[in-house]
């Protein structure tokens, strides 16, 4: 199929994604700007880095601990290293360079929807514009979003409406055990706080027990 | 400084997402499939979880919540377009908000 086309559903099926980004990348130019970080520095960082946890992560210790300030976006992003794995699986990835740099947590759960590399391009393409463009807005005074407590929390529910289908179309005999048990590790780390480390145990911990289980039970 | 750690930050992400991408024929991943089957349900079953519930719990958040994923799995069934179920679901959350 055309890549015009394959990008073109790729970036419709990715209006939630965006609609879902968009406030929270508000968020990220306003929440840079008060811990002291300049306009283009954050512009800059969700043009190169474009990872939500790790952006926040960053402009939270860049003054208090430089050191930790680097390590710790890169650790909360240790995650991404199964979604690659499970998007190679899945798809003919001809071009890596390209594909790699839009694998957000939203654009490898839906990536799921398609079943060409360049879905996930149109989906990475139009995530990346409400990134960068909430950042550019929330640079430059985007609080009346944020600070509106009624349409914010609206907005942003469009990730859990998104994973929340993925997860329905996909719960078939011992998936259903795999989505409650990495859901229950995920909810006991995002209690204390971690909740990137809890999505990525939730990824490496949950297979083999359930495979243990199903070799028990079957 | 900043710039710096921005940088490093942004390559470092970059590879967590381009190194399996760029290796995948060193590795057999079809001994991994099932493994990676669980571990993808896992992965949204995670994602959902932790952008659904915030702590402390406010029961009447997680009320509106639970109403406009009711509303979204309504219209997904129904028209099992992804899109629609989703604006409608913030919309409904919306309205929700609202009114209670």
């Amino acid at each position: 199929m055309q890549t015009t086309v394959m990008v073109k559903r790729g970036m419709i099926a990715g209006i939630p994604i965006a609609i879902g980004y968009f406030p929270v990348a508000v968020t990220f130019g306003l929440t840079a700007l008060a811990m002291g970080i300049n306009k283009t520095e954050a512009i800059l960082a969700s043009m190169l880095i474009f990872a939500g946890a790790a952006q926040f992560a960053l402009v939270n210790l860049i003054y208090s601990s430089p050191i930790n300030a680097t390590l710790i976006p890169i650790f909360l992003n240790l995650r991404h290293l199964i979604y690659g794995c499970i998007v190679s699986q899945r798809l003919n990835v001809a071009k890596p360079f390209l594909t790699a740099f839009g694998l957000t947590d939203e654009v490898f759960a839906m990536s799921f929807k398609g079943d060409d590399e360049k879905f996930v391009w149109g989906l990475a393409l139009v995530a990346y514009l409400a990134w960068v463009f909430g950042t550019v807005l929330g640079v430059l005074g985007g609080s009346i979003i944020v600070s509106n407590e009624t349409i914010y929390p609206s907005l942003v529910f469009a990730f859990p409406a998104l994973f929340f289908i993925l997860l329905i179309s996909n719960l078939k005999s011992w998936h259903l055990a795999s989505a409650l048990l990495g859901g229950f590790i995920a909810l006991v780390f995002h209690f204390y706080n971690y909740s990137s480390l809890g999505i990525l145990l939730a990824g490496i911990l949950t297979p083999p027990i359930i495979l243990t289980l199903k070799r028990w039970f079957e | 400084m900043i710039l710096a750690i921005i940088l490093i930050v942004a390559i470092g992400t970059y590879l967590t997402r381009l190194l399996p991408l760029l290796f995948k024929e060193r590795f057999k991943f079809d001994e991994w499939s099932e493994f990676l089957s669980y571990s993808s349900t896992a992965l949204i079953s995670a994602l959902f979880v932790t952008s659904f519930v915030s702590f402390p719990i406010d029961s009447k958040e997680l009320g509106v919540g639970i109403m406009a994923l009711a509303v979204v799995l309504i219209a997904y069934l129904k028209w099992k377009n992804l899109g629609s179920a989703i604006l409608l679901g913030i919309t409904s959350h919306l309205i929700s908000r609202l009114l209670i």
